[in-house]
């Protein structure tokens, strides 16, 4: 095969240049990545207490966490106490935001109201910071702290269990003033959470907001 | 047993013997008219080059016509019926360097001695599928393709990494079945190599649960060089190499193929491949020409540990390869696509980030009754596609010239089980990884007693991001070589001298997210790899070995600017953009014994690291969803030392005993405190009996083993992760056949029994180990047909 003898050489070379010259295209890690960025931050958490009687004031308190869930910075101390009446029960709402780039906010609720399914709040009160913050295991509610946030005014899936993106706060007229903590937590099942009581499931959000009951 | 020649091992992981490295060497054909019609015959005698005392065991290779055998007591072995033309051979064994040499048939029977020189470093070889079962049994005074037929259906694992992992000195770490990252003395990831058909395999190798993206049916030899500074192979080889190698291209005119099919019960796993191969296609302009096709497939369930199932680890794996090859009196080129695709669905229990998820995930384990096959979230899907050109070139007085240009594309994407967005179908990471990689090299000719090799190497290389969330950045990478390796012999000694000079140019692009602080930034390395060895022959059948090497390597991007949450480590991670390269001095001994009843090998070495670099505890990180437990990328002084044994025993044909062991340890020589991830000691034992063969049944065996593992307490005082584990004693038993003529159709069956009590155990290395049991009782069936010129005639 004298012809394909000398062929051969430059055949291997100009295949060899062909490939490398086609192979290097698009590949090029200066552009900037498409879609990057962490939608899944939490940024801003705020609770909001509505009376559901009137001559009451709106309670409300946010946690800003400045680089979202997934960055090593702390979040800044709430923005202040829930401020409740005594004897008043509020209608309450947690929002969750990533507001880390003003330009894009993402609302988180509504990505987690899609997943409701999946998803379950809870609320308890407390006035051990540390047990609520670092526990396995939901922090009782503490009875003496006269502030319930009962089961049943949460909210309900599309499956008819329990959610929590709305609940209510009720306040014993004999509420004592101080030391009352809220927390919140957010779990997020990685199959149908049926009651949300399973233990299979990641933390979406842990928050204590303090509350002053005058 | 009369087929178990010298120290062939009949065992899974035993020393046995090596194969010819060369797989796309010339073969000199005048002109490529095919060969002649006249029988010719060759005598091939293999001595000790220093000694010059004949070689038992050593593999005798006729790539062209697919043709294996094995020598006999004297070193001889003679091949009959070739075609009178001229031949390639290739021969291997154990412990020494392979050697190619071409015989002429032309005119006359030929009889050639071929000396094979002491290897420096410690080899272990293991022979997956090798040549052709039994393809040469009529030629063969000895059954010797059946050995390495025996081998496969007995060593052939979920993936590559749990092929190689009962070899001394090799552990892996394991995320379920379908995980299974090489250990190599200690090290992993980012420093071993692993070579996949010469083709440095570039994946994202850093991260701990991003296995080698290698189709374990592919492979048609492993071998794992244990140690540092081998200069062939680059700079992260800091704690050695493992080569996979595929199947060498058919030269000869057939048409063939094997159909293999593994079960396993623990997982319900099925897996199946198809090869085809052939060498009278015809293409224009380059005549005739070698092929292969294959393709496989498995698929998996839950694995079950020695009382429930562990939720969500299963997965499913879809490759293929082609290869075209021309084989001609100049040389050969090759060109060769493979793909490799997998989905792994990761452990339900581990995918935990805050610290109280953690704590949780250990108290309250996910476990399940009930076996599944689906795959859920969270999981992996990974593709890596392969292409590769290899040409060699026949230059004047034996010297040839390797040119070898790759290109690679590995794409990881994986998707979040938690986060508010799982389901969607953006993974959360995504990484693309783009190389190409040339490699030039010259084996001289002789000069007198000195012979070597000298090369260059190039590498271009891209990361892109393609997911939600930040991992690594985005970079470019260049990176080029060069090296020289030479070997002397002299009297009953032998000498190895390497050198080589990588260096490494690296751009990080600026992570273009509001938060992530991750830089622009450019920098490069450049540094020196060398290795020098000595074998002296001490007396017949003894030697011992010694090298000396250095090695380094440059710190990885996520070693340098990693910033975020490792899911099921619960552990968050933060890089340091300050660190070095690390450098590693590594010293080993090997004393060897190479006899017909008795075979055994001892190594113990030191390798010293110098910025070795790893996680340290820096404080727990709090957010508003949690704690997180802090980490950050940091550098110490490293040291490894170890001892590796093995042992083969064949006092008589019937039955064979083999052990092997492997002590480590690992320290920070700052804080004095036990190394992470450090592989716990080990013993392996096996016995095998052959019982009565018939013209049906080829060497059907009985074999029963141990594998015994010592606790691990080596374990750094850092809480939660490096608890100790307890020791186990897991035992297994196998039933098989070498060759079963079923209605004229041969196959290779057999059935193993993996820890057949199904003990309860956690290994150290076993990511889950802090969540869930190993997986316990597994029964495997193997099968291997071959069918047309594959076939054994």
């Amino acid at each position: 095969m004298p012809f394909s003898s000398a062929l051969r050489p430059s055949l291997l070379l100009a295949g060899l240049a062909a490939i490398i010259t086609f192979a290097a295209c698009s590949d090029n890690p200066a552009a900037p990545p498409p879609g990057a960025g962490d939608p899944e931050n939490i940024s801003l958490v705020t609770i909001t207490l509505t009376p559901t009687t009137s001559g009451h004031a709106v309670a409300t308190a946010f946690i800003r966490d400045s680089d979202g869930t997934t960055l090593p910075k702390s979040p800044n101390p709430p923005s202040g106490p829930l401020l409740l009446d005594k004897g008043v029960t509020y209608n309450g709402t947690i929002d969750l935001k990533n507001d880390i780039d003003p330009d894009s906010v993402i609302a988180i609720s509504d990505e987690v109201e899609e997943e409701r399914d999946f998803h379950r709040f809870f609320y308890t009160i407390t006035n051990d910071t540390l047990a609520a913050r670092d526990s396995i295991n939901i922090p009782p509610t503490d009875a003496a702290a006269k502030v319930d946030v009962p089961l049943s005014s949460l909210n309900l899936d599309s499956l008819g269990n329990v959610f929590g993106s709305t609940f209510q706060v009720v306040v014993d007229p004999a509420a004592p003033g101080g030391g009352t903590i809220l927390n919140a937590q957010l779990h997020h099942f990685e199959q149908e959470k049926g009651t949300g009581l399973g233990t299979t499931f990641d933390t979406d959000l842990q928050v204590n907001f303090p509350v002053t009951v005058q | 047993m009369v087929f178990m020649t010298g120290f062939v091992s009949p065992f899974r992981v035993a020393l046995s013997a090596c194969m010819a490295l060369v797989v796309s060497t010339a073969a000199h054909s005048a002109s490529a008219q095919g060969p002649g019609a006249t029988s010719r015959r060759v005598t091939v005698v293999v001595r000790d080059s220093a000694s010059r005392s004949p070689l038992q065991g050593a593999s005798v290779r006729v790539p062209r016509l697919n043709r294996v055998a094995l020598t006999d007591l004297n070193g001889r072995f003679e091949l009959n019926d070739l075609p009178a033309d001229t031949l390639q051979v290739l021969v291997g064994l154990i412990g020494y360097a392979p050697a190619s040499e071409v015989v002429d048939l032309r005119l006359a029977d030929a009889e050639i001695v071929v000396p094979l020189a002491l290897h420096v470093n410690v080899l272990e070889s293991l022979t997956v599928t090798a040549a052709r079962p039994g393809a040469d049994a009529l030629h063969s005074e000895r059954a010797t393709a059946a050995i390495t037929a025996e081998e496969i259906v007995q060593t052939r694992g979920q993936s590559v990494g749990e092929t190689i992992k009962q070899l001394p000195g090799v552990a892996v770490i394991q995320y379920g079945p379908s995980v299974s990252k090489p250990v190599v003395r200690g090290l992993s990831s980012q420093r071993i190599r692993i070579m996949n058909g010469e083709v440095p395999q570039e994946g994202q190798q850093w991260g701990a649960e991003h296995a080698p993206e290698i189709d374990a049916f592919a492979a048609n030899e492993i071998e794992v060089i244990r140690g540092g500074g081998t200069v062939l192979y680059g700079s992260d080889a800091l704690g050695g190499v493992v080569r996979v190698q595929p199947r060498p291209l058919p030269n000869a005119g057939r048409f063939g193929g094997t159909l293999d099919v593994n079960l396993f019960s623990n997982n319900r796993q099925g897996a199946g491949s198809l090869m085809l191969e052939g060498s009278e296609l015809r293409l224009p302009l380059l005549g005739e020409i070698g092929w292969r096709a294959q393709g496989s497939y498995r698929r998996a369930g839950d694995a079950k540990a020695a009382d429930y199932y562990l939720p969500n680890t299963g997965f499913q794996e879809k490759n293929a390869s082609g290869a075209i090859g021309i084989h001609r009196s100049w040389g050969s080129s090759e060109l060769i696509y493979s793909h490799f695709g997998t989905d792994i669905s990761t452990y339900l229990g581990a995918n935990v980030t805050t610290q109280s998820d953690f704590l949780r995930a250990i108290q309250f384990p996910a476990t399940s009754q009930e076996f599944s096959y689906s795959l859920q979230r969270p999981k992996q899907h990974v593709t890596h596609d392969l292409f590769s050109w290899r040409n060699e070139v026949t230059l004047p007085a034996k010297a040839r010239l390797e040119v070898n240009y790759s290109y690679q594309y590995n794409n990881r994407n994986e998707f979040d089980g938690i986060g508010f967005a799982s389901g969607s179908t953006v993974p959360a990471f995504g990484l693309r990884l783009i190389t190409h990689t040339i490699d030039a090299k010259v084996h001289h000719a002789p000069i007198g007693r000195l012979s070597g090799t000298f090369g260059v190497t190039g590498q271009r290389q891209s990361n892109l991001s393609r997911g939600r969330s930040f991992l690594i950045p985005q970079y470019r990478l260049y990176g080029g070589g060069v090296y020289g390796l030479e070997q002397l012999t002299y009297d009953r000694w032998q000498f190895t001298a390497g050198l080589r000079y990588d260096y490494r140019w690296q751009h990080a692009y600026q992570f273009g997210d509001p938060v992530i602080i991750s830089p622009d930034d450019i920098r490069s390395w450049g540094g020196l790899t060398g290795s020098f060895g000595v074998v002296y022959q001490l007396a017949e059948g003894w030697s011992l070995a010694s090298t000396v090497g250095t090695g380094w390597r440059a710190p990885n991007v996520s070693e340098l600017f990693s910033a975020g949450v490792h899911q099921g480590a619960a552990q968050y991670e933060l890089g340091d953009s300050s660190l070095g390269r690390e450098r590693s001095f590594n010293i080993d001994a090997t004393l060897r014994r190479v006899g017909s009843k008795l075979r055994f090998e001892i190594s113990a070495y030191q390798n010293r690291i110098s910025s070795f670099l790893f996680l340290r505890p820096t404080g727990v990180i709090s957010t508003v969803r949690g704690t997180y437990a802090g980490y950050q990328y940091t550098e110490t002084d490293a040291r490894l030392r170890g001892i590796e044994a093995s042992f083969l025993l064949t006092p008589v044909s019937w039955w064979s005993l083999y052990a092997s062991g492997t002590l480590l340890r690992g320290v920070d020589r700052n804080s004095g405190d036990p190394l992470y991830d450090m592989p716990a000691d080990r013993l392996v034992g096996n016995v095998r009996f052959y019982v009565g063969s018939s013209s049906h049944l080829r060497d059907p065996y009985i074999e029963v083993g141990t594998t015994l593992v010592r606790r691990q307490d080596q374990v750094p005082p850092i809480l939660p992760f490096p608890l100790p584990t307890a020791g186990y004693a897991l035992f297994n038993a196998e039933l098989g056949v070498r060759q079963w003529l079923l209605a004229g159709q041969p196959l290779t069956l057999s059935l193993t029994g993996k820890n057949l009590f199904n003990r309860r155990y956690r290994d150290y290395l076993s990511r889950y180990r802090l969540f869930v049991d190993d997986p316990g009782r597994d029964v495997v069936l193997r099968l291997q047909l071959p069918f047309g010129s594959t076939r054994p005639s």
